[in-house]
């Protein structure tokens, strides 16, 4: 009947789907879409042992930074904001990454940021350049991120020296000072995330890692640094060249992990084994627009579909992505079935468990490549290094879809959904 | 802002909304009841500077059908077509009262789109929800010639300005297609949206430039030169574009109608989102606009309230 | 049958009153629209709530039924200086929660409510489009259609006297591309 015809004709018009926050829908494409021309990541390497280990933070920034241009050729000039995600370092930061930028060959007229938005303050760094360009504020920008936690980690960079008494009348709030062990032992506990369910995913990290490593897959997203390193026992300064996270330890298996003491409380369950490493590392990503990128003739990665941040108890902060994932799949139009790859961060195996079960992920699409646990956890620069791992496998697999999420202490997720081309 | 000239179309809701490029101060605006829905349509024939609200009407013709689209004839002054949701075009002599002087009936579903030919001025074009277009001669009793190309519904079409054998459709098959009316098939196809294409006009002044409106909110200006991706894309609106009208006196200015109640004016020499001016004053789905060739600036809509409004853009009539 | 009728068919306090008891605290489309206007400047406090009044006028006229800002401050001058009004309280409204729940879900520890979903913004239909289409629904027969006699008008069409005018874009051709024939690429 014609009447009926008409009306759900002109429903359809009111019904569809427009674009999503940064651009087109998934499996679309708009020159007004916010893509990723670049994302590399130094090598990760042990805080205080590994080959950073006298590197300063923003001398891993500057070199990605400048890996980032060298590799893409783009003039610096065109870059006109950086935000650079970073947790621990003095002043936020916020002198040392404008010292990186400059020396990397960056004109003094394009600008710098830091944020801290704590694990997923890389992640922030490339949704915060997204939407200024989305906005107008800019052309061109990079987000990336940087940790030395051989240089920040500690009691000095992780407990906060005075604690109000007023605000800690608030119980969560008083929560925001658990240590983060703590918070994973809690995480175990009140979701039944046995010790042997935890050194499984610890196993499986470090064996996926080693697999990936051997197979060079992560040749593609890591750039060598040529740096100084100070020998612990002769004391003699040497120059080195590291390409590869030291990190991983391809024998270990649920066995030797199980023979592991707790860290945090006797009867615990969270261990150095199924907790991630303290490391040293940078990333960055570098994002402009669909029609910019072709007009400058550039490769396109990906695209950012979607972004989301969430809050959760903060005394059970590790389930964060079990909370932010659907809020970032929801926000780009697709369901968890339509992902490829899932780019989780391992804080702890406890909460990286409970999230994949919670939302009931297939365990073979979360960190194909290995996590935290096996590759280490700089905490600024873990957001935008897990685009560049995610984003590089997606290329290698010929698959479209792929999600960054991670934790955040004091009880937050973020995730954000990347299309590769 | 000089005052709006308001005229009720009681108990029809705008579709379609026209200047007549004879009359500076004659507008005639297709509509239907029910919202085009089921029931009757209505030809309204006005005068702009008459009635107690600066718009009064001169002629009404009613069809059985609604009207979604009506094209002033470019040689007849007295002259106008309108397309059906019955699937026919009719044409109607404004001195004569009731009837129109032809009909054809041919396309077998709604008609959205009925326009006349700007340079061969003894041809018009029709597109249909039957996935044809059209071409007709108001003296021959039968189409001169059909397409069949869309997949779906032709919303839209709209002839080139500078070539009176050039026209082109807009179909809710996200395409967006150049017909040459002496080819058989089109001759350039644009993947212009990921949604249905609702609005389609040709830019007056840059021969191979289009201006698009679609379900995805979006308006989009083409370069056929460059078709892989749009030239612009202007962003503001809430829900679907369902009209634009490229300015008979610039080349950069754009107007749009939507759903979301608004009609805007965009300015694409400008910087930034290019928005010069949003008319809210429409209490529904705004469906016609229409820039007059007389008085620069000045822009007609009609909507689903019911209500024709004529107003000035400000700053637009200054240029010249 | 058309939306203008059925807007006045409330009386104008009847309309005041659902306006004014309208939830605003939970609409969150007004309420992120609403930010733009506290974060301008005002000379007093009086300002801002003239601001936001307005707003909300504007924001009801444009997606639910229209509301004359003027007419309605008379009427609440009118109201507080009658007798007391009916509470108006905001949770008269149904609160709305929509979550996203599926079964295998709600079996786990959930310790925290699901991420409500993302409103989609739902398109306002005009009230009488909506009746409308559920009287097509019900396959009720809409009232009032007319029968048109369907023939050709017997009189001569008129001659046409003027010549067609000259279109403004014909007289002035910008830059060089308005003078050349259209091009078509393949």
């Amino acid at each position: 009947m014609a009447a009926q015809h008409r009306i759900e004709q002109i429903s359809t018009h009111l019904t569809i789907r427009p674009g999503t926050m940064f651009g087109s829908p998934v499996g679309q494409k708009s020159g007004e879409d916010i893509v990723v021309v670049s994302a590399l990541r130094t090598a990760i390497t042990r805080a205080k042992k590994g080959g950073f280990k006298d590197t300063l933070p923003e001398e891993l920034l500057y070199h990605v930074l400048k890996a980032t241009l060298d590799k893409t050729g783009i003039d610096p000039a065109i870059v006109e904001d950086i935000q650079v995600g970073n947790v621990l370092p003095e002043m936020g930061g916020a002198k040392a990454a404008r010292m990186a930028q400059l020396h990397a060959g960056f004109p003094v007229t394009s600008s710098i940021a830091t944020t801290n938005r704590q694990c997923a303050s890389g992640l922030q760094a490339v949704a915060g350049i997204a939407s200024a360009i989305k906005s107008g504020i800019i052309e061109v920008g990079i987000g990336a991120g940087v940790e030395s936690m051989t240089h920040g980690y500690g009691p000095t960079g992780t407990v906060l020296s005075t604690e109000s008494e007023l605000l800690c009348q608030t119980p969560e709030a008083k929560d925001c000072l658990l240590p983060m062990g703590i918070t994973s032992e809690n995480v175990a506990q009140k979701f039944n995330v046995t010790r042997e369910a935890q050194d499984r995913w610890a196993a499986q990290s470090q064996s996926r890692a080693a697999a990936a490593q051997k197979g060079g897959l992560f040749d593609k997203e890591i750039i060598p640094v040529t740096t100084t390193i100070i020998d612990p026992t002769t004391k003699e300064k040497r120059s080195i060249t590291v390409t590869k996270d030291d990190g991983v330890r391809e024998n270990t298996t649920v066995q030797v992990l199980g023979k592991l003491k707790p860290s945090f409380k006797p009867t615990g369950s969270t261990t150095a084994g199924n907790a991630s490493q303290v490391s040293d590392g940078a990333a960055a990503v570098l994002l402009m627009k669909r029609s910019k990128a072709q007009a400058l003739n550039l490769p396109i990665m990906g695209k950012l579909v979607s972004f989301a941040t969430v809050g959760v108890p903060p005394n059970v902060m590790g389930i964060g992505p079990a909370y932010a994932i659907p809020v970032a799949l929801q926000r780009a139009g697709i369901t968890k079935d339509q992902v490829d790859v899932f780019e989780i961060n391992e804080a702890f195996a406890s909460q990286l468990v409970y999230s994949v079960e919670y939302l009931g992920l297939n365990h073979d699409k979360v960190n194909p490549k290995g996590g935290a646990i096996a590759l280490g956890h700089p905490l600024g620069c873990t957001g935008a290094r897990l685009v560049a791992t995610l984003l590089t496998e997606l290329e290698r697999r010929k698959q479209k879809i792929g999600v960054v999420s991670m934790c955040m202490g004091t009880g937050m997720g973020a995730a954000a959904v990347f299309e590769s081309e | 802002m000089a005052a709006v000239m308001r005229y009720r179309t009681a108990g029809y809701n705008g579709y379609s909304i026209e200047y007549s490029p004879f009359f500076e101060n004659r507008i005639a605006c297709a509509s239907a009841a029910n919202f085009g829905i089921v029931g009757n349509g209505r030809l309204w024939v006005l005068g702009l500077g008459a009635g107690p609200e600066g718009i009064d009407v001169e002629k009404v013709y009613d069809t059985q059908d609604g009207l979604f689209d009506c094209a002033w004839s470019e040689v007849h002054e007295n002259q106008i077509v309108t397309s059906s949701g019955d699937g026919s075009i009719k044409l109607w002599d404004v001195t004569l009262p009731d009837f129109p002087v032809r009909n054809w009936s041919e396309h077998t579903r709604e008609v959205f789109a009925v326009k006349w030919n700007l340079v061969k001025k003894d041809t018009f074009i029709s597109g249909s929800w039957d996935q044809t277009i059209k071409l007709w001669n108001p003296e021959v009793p039968q189409s001169l010639t059909t397409w069949q190309e869309h997949t779906h519904c032709i919303y839209q079409t709209a002839w080139s300005p500078t070539s009176g054998d050039i026209f082109a459709s807009a179909s809710g098959d996200h395409t967006l297609k150049v017909w040459d009316v002496r080819q058989p098939r089109s001759v350039q196809t644009v993947r212009a949206h990921n949604a249905e294409i609702l609005a389609l006009d040709w830019n007056k002044y840059h021969p191979n430039t289009l201006v698009t409106g679609s379900v995805d909110h979006s308006v989009k200006v083409w370069d056929l030169r460059f078709p892989d991706r749009e030239a612009m894309v202007l962003l503001g609106h809430d829900y679907a574009v369902r009209r634009v009208k490229c300015s008979p006196h610039s080349g950069n200015i754009i107007a749009s109608a939507s759903y979301d109640m608004t009609m805007r004016i965009w300015d694409t020499a400008m910087g930034g989102n290019r928005l010069a001016h949003v008319h809210d004053q429409h209490t529904e789905f705004v469906l016609g606009v229409d820039m007059s060739m007389f008085f620069e600036g000045q822009v007609a809509t009609c909507a689903w309230d019911e209500q024709i409004n004529v107003i000035q853009i400000p700053g637009l009539s200054m240029k010249h | 049958m058309s939306a203008t009728q059925s807007h006045t068919s409330s009386s104008p306090d009847a309309i005041f009153r659902e306006f004014t008891a309208y939830n605003w605290d939970k609409d969150q489309r007004f309420q992120q629209g609403l930010q733009s206007i506290l974060t301008k400047s005002y000379d007093d406090s009086a300002k801002k709530e003239e601001a936001i009044e307005k707003a909300k006028c504007f924001y009801y006229s444009k997606f639910f039924r229209p509301i004359n800002y003027l007419q309605y401050l008379k009427w609440k001058t009118d109201q507080s200086s009658a007798s007391p009004s009916p509470d108006m309280s905001n949770d008269i409204m149904p609160t709305v929660a929509s979550q996203s729940s599926t079964g295998e879900k709600e079996e786990k520890n959930d310790i925290l409510p699901q991420p409500s979903e993302q409103k989609v913004s739902e398109p306002q239909y005009p009230r009488s489009f909506q009746e409308l289409c559920e009287m097509v629904a019900r396959g009720e027969e809409v009232p009032g259609i007319r029968t048109i006699p369907n023939k050709i008008n017997e009189a001569p069409p008129s001659e046409s006297h003027l010549a067609p005018r000259r279109k403004p874009w014909e007289t002035k051709p910008e830059g060089a591309e308005g003078a050349s024939a259209v091009q078509t690429a393949d």
